[in-house]
C-alpha cells in the first residue's frame, strides 16, 4: 500500500473517532461537570457520591460484574480445557453449540426465566410435584434473589465469550512448553496452575474484560427483573427529563470512570502476563485419548453446560407457544396465536425492516473502517499506528449505555451535531454507534488474516506491476475475505442484538429497531411476554441461521475473534 | 423435459447452484425465516410508508387501545378525506414519565426560540419561569412562552390522569385551541350536547372531568382497584376476597403484593391518592362525630385532613412492606398477580378487569378477580387534550373529536365485534359521556352494568385536600417506599417474625418528617421549583433518614422490644 494511501486512512481514522468516539463521550461528560452558570463544577459527581442509593447503584453493578465474570471464567475454563485437551464424544458438534446462548438478547431470556422460575412456575411445580416442595410453601425466586438471576443469566449469556477466547490461547499455546514443564516432574494439576494459566491469560483476560464491562453496564436484564438499584438502570431511568438534569450525566461520567479503571487495573494485573509463551506452536498438539467414562464425562459437561445455557431459550420457546402457564412443568395448552399476533403485530415488520437496514450497515462501515485499521496497523510502518489500533479497541472498555449517551447529547437540538438526526430518523445515528461498538470484533479478526497472509504475496503482484492498491484488491482481501466474513457478521449478530443504544436512541414506533420492539411488546396488556417471546423466537431463528450459514459458508472457527 | 435439462445454461446454472449450494441454501434459509412477518404482516397499517399527514400521539396507553384507536382513525378519515393518515405513537413510558418528557422536551424548545427568534440570554431564571403557573404573570419569559408557538413535535397528548393533565394545562404545554377551527375550544362549540351535564360534565363528586377553558377533556373512565389471584390468597391463608385497601397492609400478604412506582406510573398514584382521601374522609368523620370537640368547621377539616394524611401514609408503608418489588410498568401487576407470583395488587380497573378475561375458564371462573374497593376509590377520567404548536392542530382537533365522538366511545366500550365496537379486542373501558349508556349500548358494553355515573355518587373526592400533596404523594412515595423498599422490606419481615412488637412498628411508622403541613409547604415548594440539584439532596436526605429509621425499627424487634 502506498503511504500516502496508509496516511489517508489514518486520518480519516481518527477524525472518525474524534467525531464519534470521543466527541460523544465528551458531550455525556460535559454536561455533568457544567454548572447552572455554565462554569466548571463537581458538584454534581459529589451528589452522585453522597446519595446512597446512586452508590449502593454502583456497588451492585459492580458485583454483578465480578460474579458474572468468576462465573463465566468458572464454567467456560474447564469447557476450554477440555476441548482443547481431549478427544470425547460429540466434541465438534458441542464446541459449535457453544455459541448457541448467544443468539438471543439476555433481556428476551429473562422473560423466559421469569416465567419458570415464577412462584407457580415451572420450577416450583416441577420441585412440587417431585415432593421436593411444599405446594403451600413455594419459593419465590425471583421475588427474594434479584441479584442472583441477573448473574445467573449473565454468566449463562456471557460464558461464551470467555470460552472462544480460552479456547483459541490454547490452541495456539505451544505444548512443547507443557511438555518440557513434565518433563521436569511438574503433575498435571502444577503444570496447568504455574505454566498453562499464566501463559494464556491474555486471552483469558481479553475475555473477562468483555464479559466484565459488559456486566458491569448490562441494563436489559436487570430491567426485566425490575430491579432498580443499578447504575445502568438507574440512567436509563431518567433519560425522559434530559433538559435541566445533569444527574444522569454525571451517573454516566461515574460509570465511564469505574469502567475505565477497571479494564487498566485488570491489563496492569495480568494483560501482559505473557512473556515467553507467544510466537507458532513447535509441535502440534495432540488431544489427548481419554478412558471411555471420563470422555462421557467430558461430553456430558458441555452438553449439560450448553443445556443450562439454553434454558432461558427453551422458557421463551415455550411461553410463545403456551396459553396459560401456570402451576404446571410445561404449558398445559399449546397455541400458535401468539405468533400471529407477534408477527402481524404494527411494530414487527417495521422493526425487522430497521434492525437489518441498520445492522446491515453498520457492518458495512465496521467492515470499511475494520480493514482500514487492520491493514495500517499490521502491514504498515507508520507513525502512530498502534495508536491506531489502541482506538479502534477503546469501545470494548466504554459501556455502551454511555455512547448511547454521548450520541444523544451531541446531537439535541443546537449542537454541532444535530443534523444527524435527520429530523427524527435516527438511522445514521445508530448505525454509526452499532458500528462503533463493533469495530474491535472486525478490527481483529481482519488483523489476524492479515497476519495470517504473507505480504510476500501482495509484493510479488506488485513486482509483476500491480499498483499497491491492486494488489491489496485482487491479491490480499481475497486470501482474508474468510475472515472479514466471520468478523463482518459477527458485527451483523450482535448489531441485531443491541439493546442500550437501541434503547436510548430510537424514541418512535417507526423507527424501533427488533430489540426495541421485543421490549415494548412484553408491555402489551395481558399477554405481553408471550408475544415478545414469539418475537424472540423469530429473531433467535434468524440469527441462528445466519451465524450457522456463515459456519457451513466458512467451515471455520469463529473462535479467535474476540480476542480483545 | 429432457432438452431443457440438457441445455447449456440449463447446466452452467446447475453447477453453479452446485458449487454454491451452500451459500444457496443458507440464503434460502434466511429467506424462508424473512416469509413469516411478511405473510402476517397488518393489511391494514396506521404507520405506512408513504403518507398524506402525520399525528404525533404521545401517550401511556397499551398496545390494543393504541391499536384499536389508530386504526379506526386512520380508516375514518381516509373515508372521510382520502388522506392516507401516519399515526405517529411515542410511548416513552407511564403518565409521569410523559409528563417529564413533555415538560422537558417544551423547556428545550423554548430555549430555541428564546435564544434564536428572541435573541435574549438563556438564563436558569428563564428555564424557571417559563413553564411554572406560578410565575408573575408580568414574568419576561412566562408571557414570551404563553405567547409563543413552540411545539415538541407532538400533536396531541392522550391518556393519563387528570391531576397530570392539570398541571400541563397550567403550565401552559396544553391548549384550547382558537375556538374556531381547532381545539378541544372549538369542539365545544360545535357538540355544544357533549359538554353539557348529561354528556361530560365539568365535575362528578369532586371529580374534574373536563378543563372549562377546553385545554384538555376527559376520553374515558377509570376508577382504582385491587386485583387478586384467589390461588395465592388461599396459599397464603387468606379465604376471603379482599374489599378495601386496608387489607393489604395485612402482614399474611408478605412479599406478595405487586405495586408499581407511582414514579413512573400515574395511575399507581391516582390509586394511592383515593386510599389517603379515603382515610380523611374516615378521620373527618370522626372527629364530627366526637361530640366532646369543639372546633370550628374549618378547624376540624384541617385537623382531619392531617390525621387522614398521616394514617393514609401509614397504610401505604404497611401496603408497600408488604411489596414482592415495584414494577416499572403498571400493566405489569395484573401480569404478575394472573401469573400467581402475588396475591394481590392495585391496579386501574380495566386492567384487572382484562386480566380476570383473559384467565377465565370455561366454565366462567377464574383465579383472578377484581375489586374496587367501596368508599375507597372515585369515578375519574383519562383525559385527551392538545399540545401547544401541535404540528397539525387541524388533525389533532378532528382526532379528539372523534375519541369523544360516538364512534371513539364505542371503541372504549364495546365488546368486541359488536357493530362499531374494537374489532380484536374488549378495552374494557367505560365510556365518559353519560348521554351514551342508553340500553341499547349497554347491552352492547362489555361492563354495562357498572354504571359508574350513579356508583360515583358513593365517593365524593375533595381535590382541595390532596391536590396540592398529589405531587409529593409521588416523591414521598418513591423515597420513603420504592427506593428504600429493600430495607423496608426486611425490617417489617423482622417485625413480623418477632409477632409484631409495638415499638417497633411505631418507630417504623414514624412520619413526623413528612406531616401534611411539611408535605404541601417545603416539599411541594422544591419539587415545583424544577431544581434538579434540591430535588435530589432532599430525596436523599429523606431516604437517608427513613432507612435509618426502617433499620432500627428491625434491630428493635431483633431485640424483642
Amino acid at each position: 500500500m502506498s503511504k500516502s494511501l496508509s496516511i489517508l486512512i489514518f486520518v480519516v481514522m481518527s477524525a472518525f473517532f474524534a467525531c464519534f468516539f470521543a466527541y460523544p463521550i465528551w458531550a455525556a461528560l460535559e454536561a455533568a461537570f457544567r454548572g447552572p452558570d455554565h462554569r466548571f463544577t463537581l458538584q454534581y459527581i459529589t451528589e452522585v457520591f453522597l446519595n446512597e442509593l446512586y452508590r449502593e447503584g454502583l456497588w451492585n453493578s459492580f458485583v454483578i460484574a465480578v460474579w458474572s465474570t468468576l462465573g463465566s471464567l468458572a464454567v467456560a475454563l474447564p469447557l476450554a480445557v477440555c476441548y482443547v485437551k481431549f478427544a470425547f464424544p460429540g466434541r465438534a458438534l458441542l464446541n459449535s453449540l457453544v455459541l448457541m446462548p448467544m443468539i438471543l438478547p439476555p433481556f428476551v431470556g429473562a422473560i423466559g426465566v421469569k416465567a419458570m422460575m415464577g412462584q407457580a412456575g415451572a420450577l416450583n411445580s416441577l420441585l412440587i410435584n417431585l415432593g421436593l416442595m411444599d405446594a403451600l410453601h413455594p419459593t419465590d425466586w425471583l421475588g427474594q434473589q434479584r441479584m442472583l438471576g441477573i448473574i445467573v443469566m449473565e454468566v449463562l449469556h456471557l460464558y461464551p465469550i470467555i470460552y472462544l477466547n480460552a479456547a483459541a490461547a490454547l490452541s495456539n499455546l505451544d505444548p512443547a512448553l507443557e511438555e518440557a514443564a513434565a518433563n521436569l516432574g511438574c503433575n498435571a494439576w502444577d503444570r496447568f496452575w504455574r505454566v498453562t494459566l499464566p501463559l494464556i491469560m491474555p486471552g483469558v483476560f481479553a475475555g473477562g474484560t468483555i464479559v466484565f464491562v459488559w456486566s458491569f453496564t448490562e441494563m436489559g436484564v436487570p430491567l426485566l427483573f425490575d430491579y432498580d438499584r443499578v447504575t445502568a438502570v438507574q440512567v436509563f431511568r431518567s433519560i425522559n427529563d434530559l433538559s435541566g438534569n445533569p444527574f444522569p450525566y454525571a451517573l454516566v461520567t461515574v460509570m465511564l470512570l469505574f469502567s475505565t479503571l477497571f479494564y487498566l487495573t485488570g491489563k496492569v494485573m495480568f494483560g501482559s502476563s505473557s512473556s515467553g509463551g507467544g510466537g507458532r506452536a513447535t509441535t502440534s498438539r495432540q488431544t489427548a485419548q481419554l478412558p471411555a467414562w471420563a470422555g462421557w464425562a467430558c461430553t456430558a459437561f458441555f452438553a449439560g453446560v450448553t443445556f443450562l445455557a439454553v434454558l432461558p431459550h427453551l422458557g421463551v420457546v415455550l411461553l410463545s407457544f403456551s396459553k396459560d402457564w401456570y402451576g404446571t412443568v410445561i404449558p398445559h395448552s399449546l397455541t400458535l396465536e401468539h405468533y400471529h399476533d407477534a408477527l402481524g403485530h404494527e411494530l414487527t415488520l417495521s422493526s425487522i425492516a430497521n434492525s437489518l437496514k441498520y445492522s446491515a450497515l453498520a457492518m458495512l462501515v465496521a467492515l470499511i473502517l475494520g480493514i482500514g485499521v487492520a491493514y495500517v496497523s499490521v502491514r504498515t510502518k507508520i507513525w502512530g499506528r498502534q495508536i491506531l489500533d489502541a482506538m479502534a479497541m477503546l469501545p470494548l472498555a466504554v459501556p455502551g449505555i454511555v455512547m448511547a449517551f454521548g450520541y444523544l447529547a451531541m446531537t439535541r437540538e443546537g449542537q454541532p451535531f444535530h443534523w444527524l438526526m435527520l429530523g427524527e430518523d435516527p438511522i445514521l445515528l445508530l448505525v454509526i454507534a452499532y458500528a462503533v461498538r463493533r469495530l474491535p470484533y472486525v478490527v481483529r479478526s481482519a488483523a489476524a488474516g492479515f497476519q495470517q497472509v504473507s505480504p510476500t504475496l501482495e509484493e510479488a503482484a506488485q513486482n509483476l506491476g500491480a499498483r499497491p492498491e491492486k494488489a491489496l484488491w485482487r491479491i490480499t482481501l481475497p486470501l482474508v475475505a474468510p475472515n472479514l466474513v466471520a468478523g463482518g457478521l459477527l458485527a451483523f449478530s450482535f448489531a441485531m442484538l443491541e439493546v442500550s443504544d437501541s434503547m436510548i436512541l430510537a424514541q418512535q414506533a417507526a423507527h424501533f429497531p427488533i430489540t426495541k420492539a421485543i421490549y415494548s411488546l412484553v408491555l402489551a396488556l395481558g399477554s405481553g411476554p408471550n408475544l415478545a417471546s414469539a418475537l424472540g423466537v423469530w429473531a433467535m431463528i434468524f440469527l441462528a441461521v445466519t451465524i450457522l450459514g456463515a459456519g457451513v459458508i466458512l467451515g471455520k472457527k469463529l473462535g479467535a475473534l474476540f480476542r480483545g | 423435459m429432457n432438452a431443457l435439462l440438457q441445455h447449456p445454461r440449463t447446466r452452467a446454472t446447475l453447477v453453479w447452484l452446485g458449487r454454491w449450494r451452500k451459500e444457496v441454501a443458507v440464503t434460502g434459509a434466511m429467506l424462508l425465516t424473512m416469509t413469516g412477518p411478511f405473510l402476517l404482516k397488518p393489511e391494514q397499517s396506521t404507520a405506512p410508508a408513504r403518507y398524506d399527514r402525520r399525528l404525533v400521539i404521545i401517550t401511556p396507553h397499551h398496545d390494543r387501545i393504541r391499536e384499536e384507536f389508530g386504526q379506526a382513525f386512520a380508516a375514518h378519515w381516509k373515508e372521510t378525506t382520502g388522506q392516507t393518515l401516519f399515526i405517529d405513537w411515542r410511548v416513552p413510558g407511564g403518565t409521569s414519565e410523559i409528563a417529564m418528557l413533555i415538560k422537558s422536551e417544551a423547556v428545550a424548545a423554548f430555549q430555541q426560540h428564546w435564544q434564536r427568534d428572541l435573541k435574549r440570554e438563556w438564563t436558569p431564571a428563564v428555564a424557571q419561569a417559563c413553564l411554572n403557573s406560578k410565575a408573575s404573570p408580568d414574568d419576561d419569559a412566562r408571557k414570551a412562552y404563553l405567547a409563543s408557538d413552540v411545539g415538541t413535535g407532538m400533536d396531541v397528548f392522550f391518556g393519563g390522569g387528570a391531576y397530570d393533565f392539570e398541571q400541563q394545562a397550567k403550565a401552559g404545554t396544553l391548549v384550547a385551541g382558537d375556538g374556531q377551527k381547532t381545539g378541544i375550544s372549538a369542539l365545544m362549540k360545535k357538540h355544544p350536547a357533549w359538554f353539557g351535564e348529561n354528556g361530560i360534565p365539568e365535575k362528578l363528586s369532586g371529580e374534574p372531568f373536563r378543563d372549562p377553558q377546553g385545554r384538555w377533556c376527559g376520553a374515558c373512565l377509570s376508577s382504582s382497584g385491587i386485583v387478586f389471584n384467589r390461588d395465592v390468597l388461599r396459599r397464603i391463608g387468606i379465604d376471603d376476597d379482599p374489599t378495601a385497601w386496608a387489607n393489604l397492609a395485612d402482614p399474611r400478604y408478605y412479599g406478595q403484593i405487586a405495586l408499581s412506582d407511582p414514579g413512573k406510573s400515574g395511575s399507581v398514584t391516582k390509586a394511592l391518592e383515593m386510599l389517603i382521601q379515603q382515610q380523611m374522609q374516615i378521620a373527618v368523620d370522626r372527629l364530627k362525630a366526637d361530640p366532646t370537640l369543639k372546633l370550628t368547621p374549618e378547624e376540624l377539616e384541617a385537623r382531619g385532613v392531617a390525621e387522614g394524611w398521616d394514617a393514609g401514609l401509614r397504610l401505604i408503608l404497611r401496603i408497600s412492606a408488604n411489596a414482592r418489588y415495584f414494577t416499572d410498568f403498571s400493566t405489569k401487576i395484573p401480569l404478575e398477580v394472573a401469573r400467581g407470583d402475588a396475591a394481590a395488587g392495585m391496579c386501574i380497573d380495566f386492567y384487572g378487569r382484562s386480566a380476570e378475561e383473559g384467565v377465565r375458564k370455561a366454565d366462567g371462573t377464574s383465579r383472578v378477580g377484581f375489586v374496587s374497593p367501596l368508599g375507597g376509590t372515585s369515578i375519574s377520567v383519562d383525559p385527551i387534550g392538545m399540545l401547544r404548536g401541535a404540528p397539525d392542530p387541524e388533525l389533532a382537533t378532528a382526532f379528539i373529536e372523534f375519541v369523544l365522538g360516538e364512534p371513539g366511545q364505542k371503541l372504549w366500550s364495546f365488546r368486541a365485534g359488536e357493530p362499531g365496537g374494537p374489532r380484536h379486542h374488549a378495552l374494557r373501558r367505560l365510556s365518559v359521556r353519560h348521554d351514551l349508556y342508553t340500553s341499547e349500548n349497554i347491552s352492547r358494553m362489555s361492563d354495562g352494568g357498572e354504571a359508574p355515573f350513579e356508583k360515583a355518587l358513593a365517593f365524593t373526592y375533595h381535590p382541595e385536600r390532596s391536590a396540592t400533596a398529589f405531587s409529593a404523594i409521588r416523591f414521598l412515595v418513591r423515597v420513603i417506599c420504592v427506593d428504600s423498599h429493600d430495607e423496608l422490606h426486611t425490617a417489617w419481615k423482622t417485625i413480623i417474625d418477632a409477632g409484631m412488637p409495638e415499638r417497633a412498628i411505631t418507630v417504623l411508622e414514624d412520619l413526623t418528617r413528612v406531616k401534611y403541613e411539611t408535605a404541601t409547604g417545603s416539599i411541594a415548594k422544591t419539587l415545583s421549583s424544577r431544581d434538579k440539584v434540591q430535588e435530589t439532596r432532599l430525596a436523599r436526605e429523606l431516604g437517608d433518614a427513613f432507612r435509618t429509621q426502617f433499620i432500627r425499627a428491625g434491630t428493635m424487634a431483633r431485640r424483642g422490644l
